[in-house]
């Protein structure tokens, strides 16, 4: 009794140690993040997440870590990394799935939070999203890319509209075609404000 | 051709603190041959600042402190030297200054629960876009996808000194909150950061014609119930502060502010407010009672 009970207790141990070193490396990663990790290490776990499949993905972590690379040096690997978040959705709380207005307005960024933090990165984000508009395959990341765009030129929305056709302009027919369609949806984002602006400038 | 320094800077710059507190500034030089950059904070000389009610130097090399709020010049020096052997060939003896500029930096907030949102907000076109308009306070939507009773907030920060052209970001706490359904049935709310995100906050201190003002915009509410004839309650207590991009904290005091309302929504999911009790509806200063009677 006593040996298959240290047999059973050994590889209960091993199996422990086994499962503890198959987690996922973004796992660990998760919980050395805090307030004032930097950048690079905010970046390495977003890495490190998007090798994951998406169901192993730490969603909370994930919002974290985009939400703090606001304002960060913006290397083009960081906006690159960020692209690739794009199409990632924060979970709503149960107080939110039951109506509650409780992590902030509602806005496009306040559920997808790389579009965000590309958006405090500016003109220098531009390059990248418009890529992104050209060759994803997915109409959430064209749709969060052309909405970031157009807060990145909040200040004069009629310029986002001429910004995308311009691209649109420089590029081979099928590719012009998908950011032609943009310029078409993200006159929605133009408020009230510069409504009649932006048709002119989607005419024009 | 001398393959030493030929130009040194200061990172970062401006470079930015709280009243009161400090951090470090650092010297950097280029090699002309190389072209590496390299950090020479430990070999700089007689680091000075032009207003030092603003801001004092050291002890540590670099290491600016703020005083009072105010914008300071910085300046220090490197030498290159023709005869220290690691790779000055043909080089001179010669100073390189560095300057740059150190913004001492205080804000202040305060919150706007009446009128409309604020010209130089850029958050404002997003907030109006939501809510369906740019009026604050405690008030209810039809907007089709923004059927809802909200508290409209918008919270301005005034940025000392007022010249100051880099990003700061206003930042909100949940204290304490309750959320009940069926008017009396508590379910879960979260306490913690709850932070705004970046397109209903207005983080530039000069956008539009603001001249040291950032702005923080939020709508804690009840939207789109699904429960008809059922009240939702919902009490808050929050915190705004401000905050350097990397999260140092600059404002002057948090501000504490409570949101608390109850909506009902009718088989058309129209949400009107209800006021069955007492001193229910409201956004104030300071704290409120997060039970659904508010006793």
């Amino acid at each position: 009794m006593t040996n298959l009970g240290t047999i059973f207790r050994t590889c209960a141990l091993f199996g422990l140690f086994l499962s503890l070193a198959c987690l996922p490396k973004a796992f660990g990663e998760c919980a050395a993040l805090d307030d004032n990790s930097p950048a690079t290490q905010l970046l390495a776990f977003l890495r490190a997440s998007a090798d994951l499949p998406r169901e192993q993905w730490n969603v909370d972590c994930l919002t974290f870590a985009i939400r703090h690379l606001e304002y960060r040096k913006p290397a083009t690997d960081t906006i690159r990394v960020l692209i690739g978040f794009l199409d990632f959705k924060r979970p709503l709380s149960q107080a939110e799935r039951l109506g509650f207005v409780i992590h902030g307005a509602a806005t496009v960024s306040n559920l997808f939070p790389a579009a965000g933090t590309l958006f405090t990165y500016g003109k220098l984000a531009l390059p990248e999203l418009v890529a992104a508009i050209e060759n994803s395959a997915s109409p959430t990341v064209t749709q969060n890319a052309t909405y970031t765009v157009m807060e990145i030129f909040r200040d004069e929305p009629a310029t986002g509209i001429e910004y995308l056709k311009h691209q649109a302009a420089v590029l081979d027919r099928s590719k012009a075609t998908k950011l032609r369609e943009a310029a078409s949806i993200a006159v929605q984002w133009c408020g009230a404000k510069h409504q009649a602006e932006c048709e002119a400038a989607l005419k024009n | 051709m001398c393959c030493g320094t030929d130009a040194v800077w200061l990172d970062p710059d401006p470079f930015s603190t709280p009243v009161g507190s400090g951090g470090q500034d650092d010297l950097w030089a280029s090699n002309e041959c190389s072209g590496a950059s390299t950090k020479v904070t430990s070999l700089s000389y007689n680091w000075g600042s032009s207003n030092t009610a603003v801001a004092t130097m050291g002890p540590g090399v670099g290491w600016i402190n703020g005083v009072s709020a105010g914008t300071s010049n910085i300046t220090t020096y490197v030498t290159r030297r023709a005869d220290d052997g690691t790779g000055t060939a043909h080089c001179v003896n010669t100073n390189f200054f560095g300057g740059g500029s150190a913004n001492i930096i205080s804000v202040s907030i305060t919150k706007r629960t009446s009128g409309t949102t604020s010209s130089d907000n850029a958050g404002a076109s997003t907030y109006q876009s939501i809510t369906g308009t740019s009026s604050l306070g405690v008030r209810t939507s039809s907007q089709t996808t923004f059927k809802a009773c909200f508290g409209g907030i918008e919270l301005v920060g005034s940025v000392a000194p007022s010249a100051v052209t880099s990003a700061l970001q206003l930042r909100r706490t949940i204290l304490s909150c309750a959320t009940y359904v069926q008017g009396t049935v508590p379910i879960s709310c979260s306490t913690g950061d709850d932070t705004s995100d970046p397109a209903i906050r207005d983080d530039d201190p000069q956008s539009g014609t603001s001249g040291g003002k950032i702005y923080d915009l939020d709508t804690p509410g009840v939207k789109n119930g699904n429960s008809f004839q059922s009240v939702y309650r919902y009490r808050v207590n929050f915190s705004e502060y401000a905050t350097l991009p990397a999260g140092t904290v600059i404002s002057t005091a948090p501000l504490n502010y409570y949101v608390r309302l109850s909506c009902r929504f009718d088989a058309s999911g129209n949400a009107s407010l209800d006021t069955s009790v007492a001193g229910d509806n409201q956004i104030g200063s300071g704290a409120t009672s997060t039970t659904w009677n508010l006793q």
